[in-house]
């Protein structure tokens, strides 16, 4: 009776630990099958469709009122310390440094990621993935892998662009509404803002969150149980695991390269 | 009789294991070349995973399956994947791409295995859609056909690659009596056309004995019963007799095992 | 297959979008635009206190930048040749085998072990050969609270005869005459390696207050 929950945490323990397994040995898969898509890049510009420029709505949008309520509540905040030409600056490093990156990801997973899965979890589930190992065609390569690069490309692609109409996004509000003057809303900016250290750092980091998310979403869907509800918690757990590993790890990557 | 050729398919000793539940128990099957053969038995006796042990999606604990010869449980990637191209099978819905049109999805075989020029493969699929009487529907979605449709455009698609063994999973489970007929028609004329040798799951006794030279009946990881439709019909088997006439109670009982019926009526909840 | 084509061309769409994003980004709003046609050169500049200054401070003249500190390293190991208190030569050590088999320059007064900052500035390649290297490179606090810079102070730059045309200018005369590139050597301005020997560090506080208390006192 009494050892029954510690059976329990030892079951999922075992079980998590088994699942991580399965995804790294799915990720090496997934890798071995890349240089055989240069061939045929047409299964990646079909994928990069349905990743990247059906995601394009939602991530412009999004970055339009993300830079419109930054440049709103730096104004606010700067003010007070006379410091509204200032603005540029704080717009433009929250969004490349880190909302750009971030927030792109977690959108990228909840639009993306669990589109990936329910439609890999729906393949497997409708036996298409046996179907085509039956016909000799190995799924991870010929569906998993072009989403994988999919996903590879169009992450920064769309952080990019968040970060770029947020920056556009605080200018409307800055300049149009509030009357910083736009001058010092872009020349401090510049001044501030480094290419290296600023930018490249954002689009590295969206690169690791393209990678982890797309790997994520696809491994939930390759891993689901082929059933209506297996696909339905797989889709669930693609949104809820990606969001967190984004987090968790844009504290690990600014912690390397902001921090110390 | 000369003695019998070699067969196709061999299944030897075959030990197979979900958890701790026995899938098969050792039994042995042959499949002779260029005949249909078909495994019957209830739901749940693991006749879809025999058609994937047999195409190597899935391994044995124990025993073999050779194809040809060749050790399929033993078989390596790239020899799987190179015998398999010769192996053809039909998914119990179809399993069409989604995605992708009717003809794509017969084209698809042959543009990942060829290096065909277009409008040969466009001949190519036409020929296959003509043969199981779909080319009028190459440029409808899956999601358009009905499922007696979508199980000839899979089929369509399976023998894309000419390939020598046909493996049919339940091909006439939720059929209506017309598109049951037309199946049972095609399985018989590609088998015999192409020269194919086809094995054939199902539970469906009459369509099924009418067309397989050879049956196997399996039940709880066991060959219960084998040979022609017309041996079987005088088996002495009693399960074999109560599955082919589908009688509700026999061996198989007709209630699930449980407690004795009056004490399970008058024994309250809390007695428990 | 119509469906691909404007897949592909969404696909095309998307991707220009992106790196326009991505370019946008560099060339506006940070400053990827400074380094641009990066032909600069490297100055060295020497101090004895560079605390607050970072990589990628500015370096300007006149209010204008004009450059950037690229690199900030405490070297032991740089042995200093002074002539009357300033320095004028900065050596790799051993410095002391140099000194001794180029005993022919006089002027070297005494070699002096000093501890010091050694800056290397970027400077935009358009002022190659413009800054007299007589010039003073001084490290700034831009505002009360802001950040350090080096502020570039011009030294004299009569060699060129600039002087001869400014009052020339001054006076109306039609062509002064073209300072001729002889008297413009290019010895006498900062280019790639030049070392700008008057410089003025942090200045800290403490050390202010310490020095104050200390000439205060021994002046009494």
């Amino acid at each position: 009776m009494l050892l029954a929950p510690i059976q329990e945490l030892g079951r999922k323990g075992l079980d998590f630990f088994q699942r991580l397994g399965r995804g790294h040995l799915l990720f090496g898969h997934i890798l071995a099958g890349l240089p055989a898509l240069l061939p045929r890049f047409g299964l990646v510009i079909q994928q990069v469709f349905s990743v990247g420029v059906l995601s394009l709505v939602i991530i412009v949008v999004s970055g339009l009122f993300v830079g419109m309520v930054l440049g709103l509540q730096g104004y606010n905040t700067l003010v007070d310390f006379g410091a509204e030409e200032s603005l540029g600056v704080v717009v433009a490093l929250s969004l490349v440094r880190e909302l750009g990156p971030v927030v792109t990801a977690l959108l990228f997973a909840g639009r993306a990621g669990s589109a990936l899965t329910a439609e890999i979890g729906l393949m497997k589930a409708t036996e298409q993935l046996s179907a085509m190992e039956m016909m000799a065609v190995d799924p991870i390569r010929r569906v998993l892998a072009p989403r994988f690069l999919a996903g590879f490309i169009s992450m920064p692609l769309l952080a990019a662009i968040f970060s770029a109409v947020g920056v556009l996004g605080g200018y409307f509000v800055g300049v149009g509404l509030l009357g910083v003057d736009q001058g010092a809303y872009w020349s401090q900016m510049q001044a501030k803002v480094d290419v290296y250290n600023d930018i490249l750092n954002g689009v590295t980091k969206s690169f690791v969150f393209g990678v982890v998310v797309t790997w994520i979403a696809l491994f939930e869907g390759y891993d689901a149980i082929p059933t209506a509800e297996g696909v339905s918690r797989a889709t669930t757990r693609t949104v809820v695991h990606s969001s967190l590993a984004v987090l968790g790890l844009d504290f690990i990557l600014t912690a390397l390269m902001f921090g110390a | 009789m000369s003695p019998p050729p070699t067969p196709l398919v061999e299944v030897r000793q075959l030990l197979f294991t979900r958890g701790s539940r026995k899938i098969f128990d050792g039994i042995d099957i042959d499949i002779q070349r260029g005949k249909i053969t078909a495994i019957m038995g209830p739901s749940g006796t693991g006749k879809t995973t025999l058609l994937r042990l047999i195409g190597g999606q899935l391994r044995p604990d124990c025993g073999a399956v050779s194809v040809e010869g060749q050790r399929v449980d033993s078989l390596g990637r790239a020899p799987l994947y190179a015998l398999r191209k010769r192996m053809g099978m039909l998914f119990q819905n179809g399993a069409l791409l989604t995605g992708m049109n009717v003809f794509d999805n017969v084209a698809f075989p042959l543009r990942e295995h060829t290096q065909l020029s277009e409008p040969l493969i466009r001949d190519l699929v036409l020929m296959k859609l003509h043969a199981v009487g779909l080319r009028g529907a190459w440029q409808l979605q899956p999601s358009e056909l009905s499922g007696g449709m979508a199980r000839r455009v899979a089929l369509a698609r399976a023998i894309a690659l000419d390939p020598m063994i046909m493996m049919y999973d339940e091909p006439f489970t939720g059929q209506d009596p017309i598109s049951m007929g037309v199946l049972v028609r095609l399985i018989r004329q590609l088998n015999d056309a192409l020269g194919l040798t086809s094995i054939i799951v199902s539970h469906d006794i009459a369509e099924t004995s009418s067309i397989a030279d050879y049956i196997y009946l399996l039940s709880n990881g066991k060959v219960v019963a084998h040979g022609t439709a017309q041996e079987l019909g005088h088996s002495g088997s009693a399960w074999a007799q109560q599955f082919l006439k589908g009688l509700p109670d026999g061996p198989v009982p007709f209630h699930y095992p449980a407690e004795e019926y009056r004490r399970d009526l008058l024994t309250s909840v809390v007695d428990r | 297959m119509m469906t691909t084509r404007t897949t592909e061309i969404w696909v095309g769409l998307f991707v220009a979008g992106g790196l326009a994003a991505l370019f946008m980004l560099a060339m506006r709003v940070s400053n990827l635009s400074a380094y641009s046609g990066d032909n600069g050169f490297d100055v060295t500049a020497v101090y004895e206190d560079a605390s607050g200054l970072k990589v990628r401070s500015p370096v300007t003249m006149a209010g204008v930048t004009i450059g950037r500190v690229t690199q900030i390293r405490f070297d032991p190991l740089w042995d200093v040749l002074l002539k009357d208190g300033k320095v004028i030569k900065q050596l790799k050590t051993p410095a002391t085998a140099d000194v001794k088999t180029t005993p022919k320059d006089n002027n070297i007064e005494n070699l002096t072990r000093r501890y010091v900052a050694v800056v290397t500035l970027h400077i935009q390649g358009q002022y190659d050969k413009q800054i007299p290297d007589s010039s003073d490179a001084n490290v700034y606090t831009a505002g009360l609270l802001g950040e350090k810079y080096i502020g570039i102070l011009p030294g004299a730059v009569t060699q060129c005869g600039e002087d001869e045309e400014l009052s020339a200018a001054l006076e109306g005369k039609p062509e002064p005459a073209i300072p001729s590139t002889k008297n413009c050597n290019a010895t006498h301005f900062l280019t790639q390696g030049s070392l700008i020997r008057k410089t003025q560090g942090t200045l800290v506080l403490e050390k202010l207050i310490a020095q104050f208390i200390d000439k205060f006192s021994s002046s009494k």
